[in-house]
């Protein structure tokens, strides 16, 4: 660890007494509390902190703030890795570790930089046009280097171990900006009892005024403010947070750095949260950013804006020079002259205006500073850094450059351009700011309800006007919210002298070459390596709309948005098209304001947690019996019972032969379940089911079909009823939640008129079917107070009974073809009533089974399912036309009827059976005429199983023509797999298809 | 009736929740012993069925759907226009009332007193830790003691009821309550939790 | 992200509604079989700029279905009222007219 050679010996807002130590590519350095990882690189001389994206150009530290284009970092290490992260915007902490970016083998030599070499010939446009050429395969071919020779940081690869937080916030007032303005704002609106969220992306709060000296009364003025606002119980200060997404409704996304600042984040804390706020009211008090002047080598380390370099010597107390020169276009940039030269520093000032006020020419004259005004930097000299820089005569009127006039030698160059009012988040509600031509600015125009914009993001240079109208626009936005403000809302006890206000500016983005002095590249967008000459080809190009500009140079479309660039570059095209800024417009903001991590998005939403899982009743009963889960929706359902040894397809065939030959039970407590009730229940039921339900009688249950107002299928289940105003419907796991929806519509858009209630009742209630020969044996065995003859409990039938205590309803409902039950219980009963079934089972050789012998049960049996219900399917399609009663008309009936549906091609339902017994068919397969594999086919396979009764694969599948095919064999291809397999025609009920079984 | 198997039971670990060792800012506990049933009517009708149920229940029935009516044991929620949840001890009678009150056509009653799982978060943080996934205003002026939400937390239906001043009721569905559960208490590691008894 | 202002619960996040399509066409008669009729209620759309009536469902709140007027350029929810008054069915004929 080395001294900080370039640190102060006293002043600046950093703690001394906690010193820390950091590395930056290896090399270890020491700084304090309180500093960047810039201004800490700068208190120990390191200027190079990483190559450029597209010519490996060296870069330094260009400001103090999250504008940063150039001092691009990667930190931490494994899976906290952290590519492309400003490093003036990185809070230093003890054993933080950094690296540099983008440069090969190493930072100080960077074989790349042959690129820069050559530059002439990597204009816009030139890998397109070199590598796309006529033919595609040399882009394919090119690409990958170059992709390697361009670039920022590398990604993480290992997994993120932190964790991160969502947060839900409501507020009256959010003031977005903890500078001199919104910390005025948040009091006013404050003291009138609103509850205020005050957001500052920085540590500290003050904004700006941090960046001055610091015992000023400034100072006194913010302890006073700050002390105020914590005392408020109604005002919440959140500090390390940006507003990053504004976004419809008054609702704003929110990040906050909780343990960025950390080596690692604390026990159980997470690394960020990301709130979604929603306000009634919003104060933005987002400041204002320097900008750039354009001339050649203006990206060389040692360049940096002015503002930032004010703000290194009086808030970090680093001298990030020893010989300053400042060049500037406005009166601002002498702030930090004079600040830098009281340290006792060597500055000089080049302003390209001629007239410079005579308050100014004093001041400096008075702090030693040489004045060169009517002159402008040409262009900056050095290799790794700047040595020196060319001053020419400027005519500002014309902005044309003259001669060359002198060479001064300096380490450090500052610059200001002029400013930039930060409303993006305005930009993101649609709200384009207006160029003012007098103030050399981009500022609001049109304000959305809600918003007030206050402070230096008005453009206002006086930190008194600033205070005043954070003040003012706090209160006006607690009264907006129904708060009365007291008369002296707007006054605070703590004054200060209002520093020298300073107006005047020269708008030139750009210095033109100097005659004679050869090329130099000249920097629009830093971070993306755009340069003035890219934007002069992509106008030659016709590209003149700016968002085409954008686009073809990509200028503002890396990390920083163009913060520090996209003035400048419209102020380069206006000139060059000699057009008015205002006639090029803006391009457009979207969120986010700052790059943030997509962890933070994500939250605690990643892995198990990615979505919730709905578990039946008897779920733990299924894992400890070994199931393995698959998911339906939301449920996790049992699919097979492997025992030791037996593959998935081993489990479902051995489950469902003993359906077949004993019984089994399965758990369908994720069926959709409504309880429909009220006195025109059988009259709605009438007209959502195809069929009749008016019809039923009391104690049995119908199968029903029920179709999308287009005439397709939608879903289908059993409804029973129960009493004469109550049925109990049942739906698909899957369609549960559409139905309801789709029913509620119904009755409260088309059909308020119906006395009819609906209730899910798919969580009150455990279902389990119990299926084979033996199932009346088994159930009957339980339920003692039910008669179980055939007669007295025919097939759909409805009874209840108790199994003991637990009250169960029964319907004697198939879904497998065999005889079968379906036992409801109330959740709570259901382990309970499965406990029971399985403990009776044993002498009756009952297995459990899942959902993959249920399908091969129900495949069997041709019924459909949700590969057969699929969104195109009629009744008809699937050999259900009987279904459709023709006494009524029903939701869908007329648009069954449509030309479309009943077209006697369409693609309808049959059985296929592989031809061999040894050959397994896929689902997705496409049908198609024996050796005609061409085209869409004829057809489609749905599902698929092995048959135990068949022994061999069976499938469903649509074909056109349908059961008119029986008997033939056709061809199912599966073409990712290059497979042909040879499959019959043949009815889709395989076993039992006079349901003997079922009746028995 | 014998008794119901809570849809926490194999998962309900009462301690401490995460090694975070400051103090428990949030207690969780699940109202295990509770019922639930559902009383529908029809527009024309529902003042006048609000009558005969607040002769029965011996309570006023809830105006609107901000607010619940708490009275001993029992709360009730206007959970729509025309529709209301009772929620009771578990040895409360409240089927048995209203089958007896011949209510007819004007009332439907379905029991759900199964369907739903309950979870008091109580504590200085608890309406912190809610609101990490509840988008509801959870402020005293928003949301004063007997008010409720019906809402969503990552994805999962909810209804919200505030029982006390850092008091909260949480109704899930019973198929979600392990996942409900999962999130609530991983969400808690970061604010101090402890998990206690079955109440 | 939208607020929506449900008549019974209040304003509410987004997350808590669902769409439900066009409300400025509404179903025929069930008794009325004209092909025509229905496919129009069902297929054809208007595509407005500026207030636009649709139905969603608060679907996570009291379940009722909305008729909300809001504004395809603003996004602004101009109006929301439950689905099944007879005012609704009131506004649903002046937006089909205008």
């Amino acid at each position: 660890m080395s001294a900080q050679p370039c640190r102060l010996a006293r002043g600046g807002r950093i703690d001394r007494s906690r010193a820390l130590s950091f590395e930056f590519d290896g090399r270890s350095y020491a700084g304090f509390a309180g500093d960047t990882l810039a201004s800490a690189l700068l208190a120990n001389g390191v200027h190079l902190i990483g190559r450029s994206f597209k010519y490996h150009r060296p870069r330094g530290i260009y400001t103090a703030g999250l504008e940063e284009p150039n001092a691009l970092v990667s930190l931490r290490r494994g899976g906290r890795h952290e590519p492309n992260v400003a490093a003036t915007t990185v809070e230093l902490f003890d054993g933080l570790e950094a690296r540099s970016q983008n440069s090969w083998p190493a930072l100080d030599f960077d074989l790349m930089r042959v690129i820069d070499r050559v530059s002439r010939v990597f204009a816009s446009g030139f890998y397109y046009k070199t590598f796309m050429g006529p033919t595609r395969g040399a882009w394919m071919f090119y690409e990958k280097f170059i992709r390697r020779a361009t670039g920022f940081g590398t990604p993480p690869l290992e997994r993120d171990p932190d964790r991160y937080e969502k947060g839900h916030a409501f507020c009256d007032v959010l003031v977005v900006g903890g500078g001199a303005s919104g910390l005025a704002a948040a009091l006013a609106a404050g003291r009138s009892g609103a509850r205020v969220v005050l957001v500052e992306d920085g540590a500290d709060l003050g904004g700006s005024l941090l960046s001055r000296p610091t015992g000023g009364d400034t100072d006194a003025w913010l302890r006073t403010v700050v002390g105020e606002l914590r005392r408020l119980p109604n005002v919440r200060l959140m500090t390390r947070t940006t507003v990053f997404g504004a976004y419809d409704n008054l609702v704003f996304g929110l990040l906050e750095r909780v343990g960025d600042h950390l080596p690692v984040p604390a026990p159980e804390q997470p690394r960020q949260r990301y709130w979604v706020l929603r306000a009634r009211q919003v104060v933005l008090a987002t400041g204002m950013l320097e900008r750039p002047i354009v001339f050649g080598n203006n990206d060389l380390p040692g360049v940096m804006l002015a503002s930032a370099g004010r703000s290194y010597v009086n808030r970090f107390a680093v001298i990030p020079g020893r010989k300053i020169v400042v060049f500037t276009n406005n009166d601002t940039a002498y702030a930090a002259a004079l600040d830098l030269a009281a340290s006792g520093i060597e500055v000089a000032v080049v302003d390209l205006r001629s007239a410079v006020s005579a308050e100014l020419q004093h001041d400096a004259r008075h702090a030693g500073i040489a004045l060169h005004p009517g002159c402008a930097v040409a262009r900056a000299n050095g290799g790794m850094h700047v040595r020196s820089v060319e001053v020419c005569t400027f005519d500002s009127a014309q902005a044309t450059i003259g001669d060359a006039k002198l060479r001064l030698p300096c380490d450090l160059l500052l610059v200001s351009g002029g400013w930039t009012p930060t409303l993006q988040l305005l930009g993101q509600r649609g709200a384009k700011p207006v160029y003012d031509e007098k103030r050399a600015m981009f500022v609001a125009a049109e304000i959305p309800r809600g918003y007030r914009v206050t402070g230096s993001a008005t453009g206002e240079p006086g930190l008194r006007l600033r205070v005043a109208s954070g003040l003012k626009q706090g209160s006006t936005a607690a009264q907006a919210c129904g708060f009365a403000v007291s008369p002296d809302a707007e006054s605070v006890g703590a004054t200060f002298h209002d520093e020298r206000i300073m107006t005047d500016i020269t708008p030139v983005a750009a210095i033109p070459d100097p005659p004679d002095a050869g090329y130099r590249k000249k920097f629009v967008d830093f971070q993306h390596d755009v340069g003035f000459d890219d934007i002069a080809l992509a106008l030659r190009e016709g590209y003149e709309s700016i968002e085409h500009l954008k686009r073809y140079t990509t200028l503002g479309m890396a990390l920083d948005q163009g913060k520090t660039s996209s003035v400048n570059a419209l102020a380069i095209a206006a000139r060059m098209l000699g057009r008015p800024i205002n006639e090029l417009g803006t391009t457009t903001f979207r969120p986010p304001y700052r790059p943030i991590a997509i962890g933070a998005l994500a939250g605690p939403e990643t892995g198990l947690h990615f979505k919730p899982i709905r578990r039946s009743p008897m779920h733990e009963l299924h894992a400890r019996n070994g199931a393995v889960f698959t998911t339906a929706g939301f449920w996790l359902r049992p699919w097979y019972y492997p025992k030791p040894g037996e593959s998935p397809r081993d489990a479902y065939i051995r489950e469902a032969d003993a359906v077949r030959k004993a019984v089994g039970m399965v758990d369908v407590s994720s069926l959709g379940k409504i309880d429909v009730q009220g006195p025109d229940a059988a009259e709605f039921l009438n007209r959502v089911y195809t069929n009749g339900f008016d019809t039923l009688v009391i104690g049995k249950a119908r199968y029903g079909v029920m179709l999308r107002p287009d005439g397709i299928v939608a879903d289908d289940g059993t409804t029973s009823r129960l009493s004469e105003n109550h049925y109990f419907m049942t739906t698909t796991t899957v369609g549960a939640g559409k139905v309801m929806t789709f029913l509620e519509y119904l009755l409260q858009t088309a059909w308020p008129e119906l006395r009819v209630q609906l209730t899910s009742v798919t969580s009150q209630w455990a279902a389990i079917a119990v299926a084979g020969p033996r199932g009346r044996d088994l159930v009957a065995a339980l339920v003692r107070d039910v008669d179980f003859e055939n007669a007295a409990f025919p097939f759909m039938g409805v009874r209840h009974g108790h199994v003991g205590a637990i009250p169960v309803r029964l319907l004697r409902v198939s879904f497998s073809g065999e005889m079968a039950y379906e036992l409801y219980t109330p959740a709570g009963f259901g382990e309970a009533l499965w406990q029971a079934l399985s403990d009776a089972g044993q002498p009756f050789g009952l297995v459990v089974y899942g959902v993959e012998a249920l399908g091969a049960l129900r495949i069997e049996k041709g019924h459909v399912a949700g590969a057969e219900i699929e969104g195109r399917t009629t009744l008809a399609d699937m050999g259900l036309a009987r279904m459709a009663s023709k006494k009524k008309e029903y939701i869908g009936s007329a648009l069954s009827r449509r030309e479309g549906l009943i077209d006697g091609n369409r693609q309808q339902l049959v059985g296929l059976e592989a031809a061999s017994s040894a050959v397994a068919l896929r689902a997705g397969a496409i049908l198609c005429e024996p050796g005609r594999h061409q085209g869409h086919g004829i057809g489609f396979v749905s599902s698929v199983t092995y048959s135990p009764a068949l022994g061999r694969h069976i499938a469903m599948g649509f074909v056109a023509g349908g059961m008119s095919r029986e008997g033939t064999v056709i061809d199912a291809v599966f073409p990712l797999r290059g497979e042909v397999t040879a499959v019959r025609v043949r009815s889709p009920h395989f076993v039992d298809p006079e349901g003997v079984r079922l009746n028995a | 009736m014998p008794e119901q198997r809570s849809a926490l039971a194999s998962v309900y670990k009462p301690g401490r929740v995460g090694v975070y060792d400051g103090p428990a800012q949030v207690v969780l506990f699940e109202r295990a012993n509770r019922t639930l049933v559902q009383v529908s009517g029809w527009p024309g009708s529902f003042r006048e069925l609000c009558r005969k149920l607040e002769t029965l229940l011996a309570c006023r029935m809830p105006e609107d759907g901000l607010k619940a009516i708490s009275q001993g044991q029992r709360s009730i929620f206007r959970v729509g226009p025309e529709r209301l949840w009772v929620a009771g001890p578990s040895d409360d009678d409240l089927l048995m009332r209203f089958d007896g009150a011949a209510l007819g056509e004007e009332a439907v009653v379905t029991e759900i007193g199964h369907s739903r799982t309950i979870v008091r978060a109580a504590g200085a943080e608890a309406r912190t830790l809610l609101n990490r996934g509840l988008p509801i205003d959870l402020d005293f002026t928003a949301f004063p003691v007997d008010a409720f939400a019906q809402s969503v937390i990552h994805h999962m239906p909810v209804l919200v009821h505030r029982v006390g001043d850092s008091d909260f009721d949480v109704y899930v569905a019973r198929d979600y309550a392990v996942s409900f559960w999962e999130w609530l208490t991983g969400a808690a590691r970061s604010l101090g939790c402890q998990i206690s008894g079955p109440e | 992200m939208l607020r929506i202002t449900c008549p019974f619960c209040g304003e509410r996040d987004q997350v808590e509604f669902a769409y439900g399509g066009d409300a400025a066409s509404v179903f025929p008669d069930l008794a009325d079989a004209d092909l025509d009729r229905w496919t129009d209620a069902v297929f054809m759309r208007d595509n407005p700029r500026g207030d636009h009536r649709e139905f969603w469902q608060h679907q996570h709140g009291c379940r009722q279905w909305l008729y909300v007027v809001r504004d395809t350029v603003t996004h602004e929810i101009k109006s929301t009222l439950p689905a099944r008054e007879p005012r609704r069915a009131a506004a649903t004929h002046e937006g089909r007219k205008g």
